[in-house]
């Protein structure tokens, strides 16, 4: 089975490159979709010789995972695998991602930060945030209450999924929404535990706890923007 | 009053200019009615102010003035989440578009080992003239050769020559 992993890279010059090679020992071939990077993104990730496409103006995380969904779909992916550029998926998850698409039990699935690996470094207020989102999603959005990671960046689709999930959220509402659509479908998925590390780095450039209201409120507009 | 009578003309004036738009085809007809409406029922709140006063004591509002306040920040209220549906409806297209351009390059991917195209030296010596070079009926095998020769000589003189993209004009098969 072909696996490629799509990367959305935003501003991240001096990581994308040991993200790429270490994506790389798990997956076949990895798309990288530098969205609008101003620093030299797109030029690091090429001289690694994957795949990458740019966005010629920022359009989001949302946007680019879907540019790159496409591309995957285009260049024959059988699974198609949702990393971020800055190191935060810790690559010796994505076995434990893949396994379950590999052995046709399911048709997505998603990474939990909260089903036993423990998240190094996440701090008391994203816990609290991020509990605080799973409700919301239960209540208002219409998640299953029991996906325990309302916000994981990290999943994959099998082909046939990722053709029939057509997420229009370009910024960060995308997560909420692809989990909306999965589990409202006849498609079969789960969740699988990975690991997810923060540094000082990552939560600055990460986001930040008032976007929780950004992402309610898109999610609302997006309601009557069909 | 006064007010009354200004407010009176710049309504008639709306309403004209609405229909003319209408006519022009402009907006359409259901739409230019629906201002028609608007411009009537604000003339007649300003000619006849008790009217929004009846109007308000059957709504349950204190005064005829605090009515009218509440339906404009109504309106306003509408016409604002109306744009932020069209704002993010631009942008979502803005998306595709950007999404569009970026999938193009998957059909030539740009791959960083193949070294970049070098200018091909040629002389350019003054403008092209008007009339073509040649007649319609030139044998075009003598035309490649003599070009050829001609870039072959200009190769070898290059530091004597300007440096440029070659035109597609002068390299005519």
């Amino acid at each position: 089975m072909k696996v490629i992993a799509v990367i959305p890279a935003y501003t991240e010059a001096t990581r994308i490159k040991n993200t790429i090679r270490a994506v790389l020992s798990f997956v076949d071939q990895a798309v990288v979709v530098d969205d609008g990077s101003p620093d030299q993104t797109g030029v690091q990730a090429r001289k690694t010789g994957v795949v990458v496409l740019r966005h010629s103006i920022n359009r989001g995380q949302g946007a680019a995972l879907r540019t790159g969904t496409q591309a995957a779909l285009r260049l024959g992916a059988d699974i198609v695998l949702h990393i971020d550029a800055d190191g935060q998926h810790d690559p010796l998850s994505i076995p434990n991602v893949l396994q379950p698409l590999m052995e046709k039990r399911l048709d997505v699935v998603f990474g939990s930060r909260f089903l036993g690996q423990e998240a190094a470094g996440m701090p008391l207020n994203r816990r609290w945030l991020l509990s605080g989102a799973r409700t919301f999603n239960a209540l208002i959005v219409g998640v299953p209450r029991k996906i325990t990671d309302p916000q994981s960046g990290f999943r994959a689709f099998t082909a046939e999924a990722a053709e029939r999930i057509v997420f229009c959220q370009d910024r960060m509402a995308h997560c909420s929404e692809i989990l909306r659509l999965v589990t409202r479908s006849n498609l079969h998925w789960g969740e699988v535990p990975v690991r997810v590390y923060y540094s000082t780095e990552s939560l600055r450039k990460g986001q930040k706890s008032w976007d929780a209201a950004r992402i309610a409120w898109q999610l609302f507009l997006g309601v009557f923007t069909r | 009053m006064i007010i009354q009578k200004i407010f009176l003309i710049v309504m008639l004036l709306a309403l004209w200019v609405t229909w003319r738009r209408a006519r022009q085809q402009v907006i359409g007809k259901r739409e230019a009615a629906g201002w028609s409406v608007i411009w009537i029922a604000a003339a007649v709140v300003v000619m006849l102010p008790s009217v929004t006063s009846n109007l308000a004591a059957r709504v349950g509002v204190g005064r005829g003035v605090d009515l009218v306040v509440y339906a404009s920040v109504a309106v306003l209220f509408i016409l604002v989440f109306k744009l932020f549906i069209q704002h993010e409806k631009i942008e979502r297209k803005l998306t595709e578009a950007v999404r569009h351009e970026a999938l193009r390059d998957l059909d030539q991917p740009v791959t960083p080992e193949k070294p970049a195209a070098v200018p091909i030296p040629v002389a350019v010596v003054k403008p092209l003239p008007e009339k073509p070079l040649l007649p319609e009926d030139a044998d075009m095998s003598f035309t490649q050769q003599t070009l050829q020769a001609f870039m072959l000589d200009a190769s070898l003189h290059q530091s004597e020559f300007m440096e440029v993209e070659p035109d597609p004009k002068n390299l005519k098969p």
